[in-house]
């Protein structure tokens, strides 16, 4: 396979698992937001941490002080300027798939045009109220039904394992993000931690990962922020887990390693961050700082993928936005 | 009136007769519906063409009539005949006119047509490619005013595209109206990736042995005939690549894959000359590949068409057509040119400006019907404007009469209505010249337009060549 179809096929993987993960995240600060237990702290910033996690920071362009909620959706849903935006991804995961066009199936590219070209129709700024969570369905419904054809469709070889690469990278690497929305809205002091707004700001991360439902089938307990943390970074079940992703990431590279008869590059970085994981618990990533260890997943994210393309000839890296920036701030 | 190629002295003529029944049993609102389930077929596969930086949807369909065009067996072999006459005259004069140069030396053509022509490469001089082959395919653009008459309008020896829409147009029908193609009437049209990868191995270059590689290179996703470079290469079965997956090392052609460098020993290359190589042509050229030009020279790969090809197909050489078959051949055109004044001889120039008004003037190095002046659909203002642009420089124009171009009925707004076609079938040159039965239809969407040119609007046509 040419080495621009892998990478192509990458970031496909990589564009339409964003899209649905920036969704979530607005999602997450659409049920903060709407919390009632926020009144007393109305200062709160949900909508400037969810821009800082979602890597818009820069593109957003305005101060994060007193961020407009209609400008900060804008900024996340639709605008063309911000590279991750969810009509961005889309954009970019249809163009990414019309440059290899034959290299995927009928049904996968018709998956990517259509849900670009349904983007492209629509109403730029009806992202307010059941419009814009109708707006979150769709793109979770577009995401999906593109796996879906994938899964449904593609041949398994080299061409199917780079497309999941893809999206078990991008996945970590959301997660990580999504995580991070909570540690940048600010609670209006330290005392408040463990607090009513606290539990309901872990619970509303919680649904947008889709996750509530998991979470108490899985613990069997009460929901708390240690117990929301370890379900999203350690819980080896869990399809949107760190740990989770990272193993998806190794067994993939595996796979591509039997496909080719060839060792990756990226082999030990791979298997080496799922192992760290995996001898971790969620006390002691508290006790390191969950911040700073989710600055730390994101980097070594990042470095599987440099070395992935650098073992299979993918144009040298041009970070388009280095996520880790972003997330260092505060 | 035109000549219509269905409806002819109040009959159907007799090639027409299945098409005549199928539009009998389908009424107009039956093939509105199917129009609308085509057109949903080809937004959905993503058959369109680009038109960037114009505003408006980046990708557009080409509008598709349903209605096919249709010629009989032995029409059909009139048109095989002469347009493969026709290739074969293109190459030999291409390889004459880089090698010996005999046919300037016996006067027939005159050697200033070549010294001005932005085509003509020195690099390709004392070069000849595997089995003297240039130009691989050949799209021949003709018109047709009558029963018997056609006419060569246009020989395109570069990059000729369009047969992308020949083989989706089929298929779309075939799927829309299956019982239109049983019993084998309609000679099919799908054997021409075949034809094409056959052509294509069989001028493997001398670095070659064993089976050799085949590539299509495409100039990017932003190509406005990007999807027929996608189609063809899938059609094919092989890689489509650009110029940044392929390097040169040691006189031979890479492309660069998932398992490391791999050989690549003939190049379908849907990019124009200037930007091939940067090294040897335009040195802003991202495009290309450095070095490419060096190792096709050295026979290290092929490049299909050959460089330089653009030598044979602008409308100066154009004129000399049938004195370039019969000193090639020995034969007289079987497919005329069209009568042609050139500008640059005083005589025709003084005939052609007295007459603009009745004639199309094209510019000599244009193409894509861009450029152009219809002189009875021109205002006098127009043709003043255009007067002037040839009086600057008269060797840079041609003008032909006005032909009047056949019709064929097409599904308009208002009906069912006759609007004006051409075709244009493609040669495949290798050891021998071949054709798929079938071509591009293009048809003029507007009432009374002769201009057929998807960049002008124009649509297309399923042509059916009949099995008998």
């Amino acid at each position: 396979m040419l080495s621009r179809v892998a990478e192509h096929l990458f970031w496909i993987g990589r564009y339409v698992e964003r899209a649905e993960a920036v969704a979530r995240m607005v999602d997450a600060a659409r049920r903060m937001t709407a919390l009632p237990a926020r009144v007393g702290w109305e200062e709160s910033n949900e909508w400037a941490s969810v821009l800082i996690a979602a890597g818009a920071r820069e593109t957003f362009g305005k101060s994060l002080e007193d961020v407009e909620p209609r400008a900060a959706i804008h900024h996340l849903m639709y605008d063309r300027s911000n590279p991750s935006s969810v009509s961005s991804c889309f954009t970019n995961a249809r163009e990414n798939g019309r440059a290899i066009r034959f290299a995927l199936t009928q049904d996968c590219w018709e998956a990517l045009n259509t849900a670009w070209s349904e983007m492209r129709h629509m109403p730029g700024d009806i992202a307010q109220g059941g419009a814009l969570t109708n707006l979150i369905e769709w793109v979770k419904a577009k995401s999906a039904a593109f796996r879906g054809t994938m899964y449904g469709t593609m041949l398994r070889g080299d061409g199917y394992d780079f497309l999941r690469m893809g999206m078990a990278v991008e996945r970590t690497d959301t997660t990580a993000r999504l995580l991070d929305v909570k540690y940048h809205v600010l609670l209006p002091s330290v005392s408040d931690i463990g607090s009513a707004p606290d539990h309901y700001q872990w619970m509303s991360l919680l649904q947008a990962a889709g996750a509530q439902r998991a979470y108490y089938a899985v613990k069997h307990a009460d929901l708390t922020a240690r117990g929301v943390a370890e379900f999203m970074i350690l819980e080896p079940r869990f399809p949107r887990s760190i740990l989770y992703n990272l193993r998806q990431a190794e067994r993939t590279v595996m796979e591509l390693e039997e496909f080719y008869g060839q060792r990756s590059a990226c082999h030990e970085a791979v298997s080496g961050a799922g192992e760290r994981l995996e001898n971790t618990t969620i006390d002691s990533i508290m006790q390191f700082g969950l911040h700073e260890f989710i600055t730390e997943v994101i980097e070594r994210n990042n470095e599987i993928a440099n070395l992935l393309g650098e073992t299979y000839g993918f144009a040298p890296a041009v970070e388009e936005d280095s996520p880790s920036e972003d997330v260092s701030g505060q | 009136m035109p000549f219509d190629e269905m409806n002819h002295d109040g009959k159907v003529r007799e090639a027409y007769a299945a098409v005549a029944s199928w539009l009998a049993a389908n009424d107009i609102d039956t093939l509105r519906e199917r129009h609308a389930e085509a057109e949903a077929i080809f937004r959905k596969i993503g058959i369109t063409f680009a038109v960037y930086g114009e505003g408006g949807d980046p990708e557009r369909l080409i509008p598709f009539d349903l209605i096919p065009r249709v010629f009989s067996a032995a029409e059909w072999e009139i048109i095989d005949s002469g347009v493969k006459q026709r290739a074969k005259a293109l190459n030999l004069f291409i390889h004459d006119v880089y090698n010996d140069q005999e046919i300037f030396k016996s006067g027939v053509v005159p050697t200033a047509i070549i010294t001005g022509n932005d085509a003509y490469l020195s690099s390709m001089e004392g070069f000849s490619p595997p089995l003297n082959v240039y130009a691989h395919i050949v799209g021949i653009d003709l018109v047709r005013t009558g029963p018997d008459e056609f006419f060569v309008l246009e020989d395109n020896a570069r990059t000729p595209s369009g047969v992308s829409y020949v083989l989706e147009n089929r298929s779309t029908m075939m799927r829309l109206f299956p019982d239109l193609f049983t019993g084998g009437l309609v000679r099919p049209v799908d054997g021409y990736p075949d034809l094409l990868r056959n052509t294509l191995s069989e001028c493997a270059p001398p670095a070659c042995s064993g089976t050799p590689t085949l590539v299509v290179m495409t100039p990017g996703h932003f190509n406005s005939a990007y999807y027929e470079h996608s189609f063809i290469a899938d059609e094919m079965g092989v890689n489509l690549v650009t110029g940044s997956d392929l390097f040169v090392d040691d006189g031979l052609v890479f492309m660069r894959t998932t398992t490391g460098p791999e050989r690549v020993d003939v190049i379908y290359r849907r990019i124009d000359d200037a930007f091939l190589d940067p090294r040897a042509f335009r040195k802003d050229s991202t495009l290309g590949v450095p070095g490419l030009m060096e190792a096709y020279l050295a026979g290290g790969v092929t490049l299909v068409n050959a460089p330089g090809t653009g030598v044979c197909d602008d409308k100066a050489i154009y004129c000399y057509l049938p004195e370039i078959i019969e000193f090639y051949l020995g034969e007289k055109p079987i497919l005329p040119n069209v009568p042609t004044y050139r500008c640059a001889e005083p005589d025709e120039y003084a005939y052609a400006m007295e007459h603009m008004s009745e004639l199309v003037f094209k510019e000599v190095h244009g193409s894509g019907g861009y450029g152009m002046l219809i002189g009875p659909a021109a205002t006098k203002a127009e043709i003043a404007a255009y007067a002037a642009r040839v009086k600057e420089n008269p060797r840079a124009f041609i003008a032909q009469p006005t032909l009047s171009l056949s019709t064929s009925p097409t599904l308009v707004e208002a009906g069912i209505a006759p609007r004006h076609i051409d075709f244009r079938p493609f040669a495949l040159v290798g050891k021998e010249v071949r054709l798929t039965p079938g071509g591009l239809t293009r048809v003029a969407m507007r009432e009374g337009s002769l201009v057929v040119n998807s960049s002008q609007g124009g649509g297309v046509k399923d042509t059916w060549v009949l099995s008998t």
